[in-house]
C-alpha cells in the first residue's frame, strides 16, 4: 500500500513538473511549416538546394523558397503546399534528365585496370573509351541517383523518364557532363558531344554527329546549326517537330516522342486541366 | 647517412639497365607535337597558326600569366595542324603539330652568349621565365615562380635535387655525369637569383660516381656542399629531402618556402644554364627510354613534342611488350597508345614486356600504407573515406596534401589502387569545395 501511494504521488509531481514546463519553455512552431512539411515527398534528396524536406518546409513558409521548389513532388505537391499557404501555385513544367550520348559502340583504346567508376577513369587519359569526351559507362550516374530512374544497359545509362524526377544528380556527378535536364515538351536532341570533324568522329562512333549540316538545311524553324562540327539545339526555337532526328544520317539526333507517349509523359497535360481539376 | 625519418620503402632500382649508356642527342624527327600545357598553371596561349613558317626557339604559344611559360619551336618547319586533344592527365588542350624541315635554323640573334654573373637576380629570372623553364623532376612547376619567394618569407638554402629516387630512371644521373660543369654553374645562377648563400647538391648513395664528379664540381665554393643520402623512396620528394638534409619539417599545406628552403632539379639547373648563358630555349631534355621490352635502354637527349613512337622505334622494342609507362614507375602513368608526345615533365620511358597484374581485394585493415607513408598519412582512412563518399572529411584526413608517389599502393598486400583513388579524391575535394564557397 505504501508503494502504491508513493508512486502515485511521485507520477503526480512529476506531471505537473511536465505541464509547468511545457508551458513555461514552450517553442512555437508554425503549424504551416508541419503541415507543408507533412505533404512533401520525404526522401530528403536535396533536389531544392536545401537539406532536405522540413528544411524546405520551414522555407517555403518563411518565405525564402518558391511553391514550386520541390522537384520530385511536382505539380502535384506544389498545389497541396499552395492549398496550405493560401496563394495561388504556378504551373510547374516537369523536367527529365536527357543523356547526350549515343556512342554504345565506341570502342576501348585501351585496357583499364583501375577503379571502376567513371571519374576514377577519367583521370586516365580522360577514359578507356575512343571518344575523349562521350560516356565512359562505369555507370556513377546510375550510383548516384536516388530514384532508381538510372540503369546501366549494356554498360550505358538509360534514362526510366517516369521515374525521373530531375534532381540533378547525375549531371552534378558526370565527370563528362553528359547529362541535362530539360523539359519534357522538348522531344528532340543531339546525342553526340564530339566537336571532333566527322572524318574524325566517324573513326570510332557509327551514331557521332559528323557536323554534315543536314538538320540545318532541314529544319523548318531555324532551330538547329552546326557550331564547330557538332548539331546545337536553340530549344528556344524549337518544336520538337523531329524532321532533323528523321534527317540525321547517323541518328545522332533522336526524338523521345514514342518512348514518352509510351510512358504518358507526353503530351503534356495543359496547365488549364490541372487548375480544372483543382 | 643521411634519410628521411618516417616511412618510405625500397623498390628493386634497375638503373643498371640504362645507367651507362651516355647521354645521346637524338636526330630531329619529322613530326612535333607541342601541347601549350606542358607546365603546372595557366595554359599558354597558341600564337601561331596553321602554314606559318617557324625558325627553332621561336615562341609558339606565349604564358597566360604568371604561374604560366611560353612554348618554344624545337626546330624549324612548318606548322601543319593546331589540334585539341587531351594531355595525360585527362585534359584537353590545343597541341601545336610541326613538320620538321630538317634545316634546323635559329631564330635570329636568339643564342646570345650572357655572362651569367653580370645579370642581377630580376633579369635572371625574366630569361629564365622567356626561355619556358619550368621544374625538370616531373612537376613541371614554373621555375620563375619558385625562384621569387614571397618577401616575408627569407630563403636561405637552395637545395639542388640528384636524387633520382625512382626506380628505373637514369636521366638525372647522366645529366650529372655528362654535364657535371653546366650543372654547377646552372646552380651558382639560380643561387644568384635567390640572393642565398648557401646551397647542398643531394644525391643517393647508389650513384657515388655522380656525387664525386659534382663534389669535385663545387668544391672550390665555400657556400656548396655535397650531401650523400641513404637510398630509400621517396627521397626525391621536396619535403622529404627538405627533411633529410636539414631536418626542418615542412607542415602540411606549407611549402617549402615556409621553412626558407628551395629544391630544384639538376635537370632544372641544366636548363638554366642553357637558358642563361647560351640563351637557348627549353627544347630539349633528357630522357630514359628503358625496361625489360627495350632492346638498347638508353639516355638521350630529346626535342620536346618528339612522339614515343619514335624513341621506342629507334632504341628497338620488343613485340611482346605490353606496357609503356611515361614517367617512373611508382608515380608514372601507363600510355594508352605510343602516340603521345614528350613534354617538358617527362623524365623517362619504360616498357615492360611483363605485367604482373594483381586484382586489387578489400582493405585487410593491416596499416602496411600508414607505415610506409613519408608524411604520415592515413592512405587506408582516407580511401575508407573516398568509397564512402565522405567529402567533408577528406580535409581533416589530409586527403589533399598527399603527393601521389605511390609508396602506400606499393606496400599495399591486398594490391588496392590507394592512389587512384586519392587522385579522384582530390578532384572531387575540389568540385565540392567551389560549390560549398559558391552556397556562401
Amino acid at each position: 500500500m505504501p508503494a502504491i501511494i508513493i508512486l502515485c504521488s511521485l507520477g503526480l509531481l512529476f506531471g505537473v513538473g511536465l505541464f509547468i514546463a511545457s508551458r513555461v519553455f514552450k517553442v512555437y512552431v508554425d503549424p504551416r511549416v508541419v503541415s507543408v512539411e507533412h505533404v512533401l515527398p520525404g526522401a530528403n534528396c536535396g533536389a531544392c538546394g536545401l537539406a532536405g524536406c522540413s528544411s524546405f518546409a520551414k522555407a517555403i513558409v518563411h518565405g525564402s523558397a518558391e511553391i514550386t521548389g520541390c522537384i520530385p513532388g511536382g505539380e502535384a505537391v506544389a498545389h497541396l503546399v499552395a492549398d496550405i499557404m493560401g496563394v495561388e501555385a504556378k504551373t510547374v513544367e516537369k523536367d527529365v534528365a536527357v543523356m547526350m550520348c549515343h556512342g554504345r559502340d565506341v570502342q576501348d583504346r585501351f585496357e583499364y585496370d583501375g577503379i571502376k567508376t567513371c571519374a576514377a577513369a577519367n583521370l586516365i587519359h580522360g577514359g578507356p573509351k575512343e571518344c575523349s569526351v562521350g560516356c565512359i559507362g562505369y555507370g556513377d550516374c546510375a550510383a548516384a541517383c536516388s530514384f532508381d530512374a538510372i540503369h546501366m544497359v549494356d554498360g550505358f545509362p538509360v534514362v526510366d523518364e517516369s521515374k525521373c524526377t530531375a534532381c540533378g544528380k547525375c549531371v552534378a556527378v558526370c565527370p563528362k557532363r553528359l547529362f541535362k535536364t530539360l523539359p519534357v515538351a522538348k522531344l528532340v536532341h543531339v546525342g553526340c558531344v564530339n566537336c571532333e570533324s566527322g572524318k574524325l568522329v566517324r573513326r570510332y562512333c557509327k551514331a557521332g554527329c559528323i557536323g554534315c549540316k543536314k538538320c540545318e538545311t532541314s529544319c523548318k524553324f531555324d532551330a538547329i546549326h552546326v557550331v564547330n562540327n557538332l548539331a546545337v539545339i536553340d530549344y528556344e526555337k524549337c518544336v520538337s517537330c523531329g524532321i532533323c532526328a528523321k534527317e540525321c544520317p547517323t541518328g545522332a539526333i533522336f526524338s523521345q516522342r514514342e518512348v514518352r507517349k509510351a510512358a504518358g509523359l507526353w503530351p503534356v497535360k495543359k496547365s488549364k486541366e490541372a487548375q480544372a481539376q483543382q | 647517412m643521411k634519410t628521411f625519418s618516417h616511412g618510405g620503402v625500397y623498390p628493386p632500382e634497375m638503373k643498371h639497365l640504362s645507367k651507362d649508356v651516355a647521354l645521346e642527342k637524338i636526330a630531329m624527327p619529322k613530326t612535333l607535337i607541342l601541347p601549350v600545357l606542358q607546365h603546372i598553371g595557366s595554359p599558354a596561349k597558341s600564337i601561331v597558326s596553321v602554314g606559318d613558317l617557324v625558325k627553332k626557339g621561336q615562341v609558339l604559344a606565349e604564358a597566360s600569366g604568371y604561374v604560366s611559360v611560353p612554348v618554344h619551336a624545337p626546330t624549324s618547319g612548318e606548322v601543319s595542324a593546331i589540334v585539341q586533344r587531351a594531355i595525360v592527365s585527362g585534359k584537353v588542350c590545343d597541341h601545336i603539330v610541326i613538320e620538321a624541315d630538317g634545316q634546323e635554323e635559329w631564330l635570329d640573334g636568339i643564342l646570345e652568349k650572357r655572362e651569367w654573373q653580370s645579370l642581377d637576380g630580376e633579369e635572371i629570372k625574366e630569361i629564365i621565365k622567356n626561355c619556358g623553364v619550368v621544374g625538370l623532376g616531373g612537376a613541371a612547376f614554373p621555375t620563375h615562380v619558385k625562384l621569387s619567394p614571397p618577401e616575408d618569407k627569407p630563403i636561405d638554402v637552395l637545395i639542388l635535387n640528384g636524387v633520382e629516387c625512382e626506380p628505373y630512371m637514369t636521366c638525372d644521373y647522366r645529366v650529372m655525369i655528362d654535364r657535371t660543369k653546366a650543372v654547377a654553374i646552372g646552380l651558382r645562377i639560380m643561387m644568384k637569383a635567390l640572393g642565398v648563400e648557401k646551397a647542398i647538391i643531394g644525391v643517393e648513395a647508389n650513384k657515388p660516381d655522380a656525387f664525386e664528379k659534382m663534389r669535385d664540381a663545387v668544391w672550390s665554393d665555400s657556400g656548396i656542399t655535397a650531401e650523400m643520402l641513404k637510398v630509400k623512396y621517396p627521397q626525391g620528394a621536396e619535403k622529404q629531402l627538405i627533411e633529410a638534409l636539414l631536418g626542418r619539417e615542412v607542415s602540411p599545406g606549407k611549402l617549402p618556402f615556409d621553412v626558407g628552403v628551395v629544391v630544384q632539379n639538376v635537370g632544372t639547373a641544366l636548363a638554366v644554364y642553357e637558358a642563361v648563358c647560351e640563351g637557348k630555349p627549353l627544347i630539349e631534355r633528357a630522357v630514359t627510354v628503358t625496361g625489360e621490352g627495350v632492346e638498347k635502354p638508353a639516355n638521350l637527349v630529346v626535342p620536346i613534342g618528339t612522339s614515343v613512337a619514335d624513341l621506342l622505334l629507334r632504341q628497338g622494342v620488343d613485340r611482346k611488350t605490353k606496357k609503356l609507362v611515361m614517367g617512373g614507375p611508382m608515380m608514372g602513368i601507363a600510355l594508352p597508345s605510343a602516340d603521345i608526345p614528350v613534354v617538358k615533365g617527362t623524365s623517362g620511358i619504360l616498357a615492360f614486356n611483363k605485367t604482373v597484374l594483381h586484382r586489387p581485394g578489400p582493405c585487410i585493415r593491416c596499416g602496411k600504407c600508414i607505415e610506409v607513408c613519408p608524411l604520415h598519412g592515413m592512405a587506408a582512412e582516407m580511401v575508407a573515406a573516398i568509397e564512402a563518399g565522405q567529402v567533408e572529411k577528406y580535409e581533416h584526413l589530409h586527403v589533399l596534401d598527399c603527393v601521389e608517389c605511390g609508396t602506400c599502393t606499393f606496400a599495399c598486400p591486398s594490391h588496392r589502387s590507394l592512389v587512384h583513388y586519392i587522385k579522384r579524391a582530390k578532384a572531387e575535394y575540389m568540385a565540392w569545395k567551389s560549390e560549398q564557397s559558391k552556397k556562401k
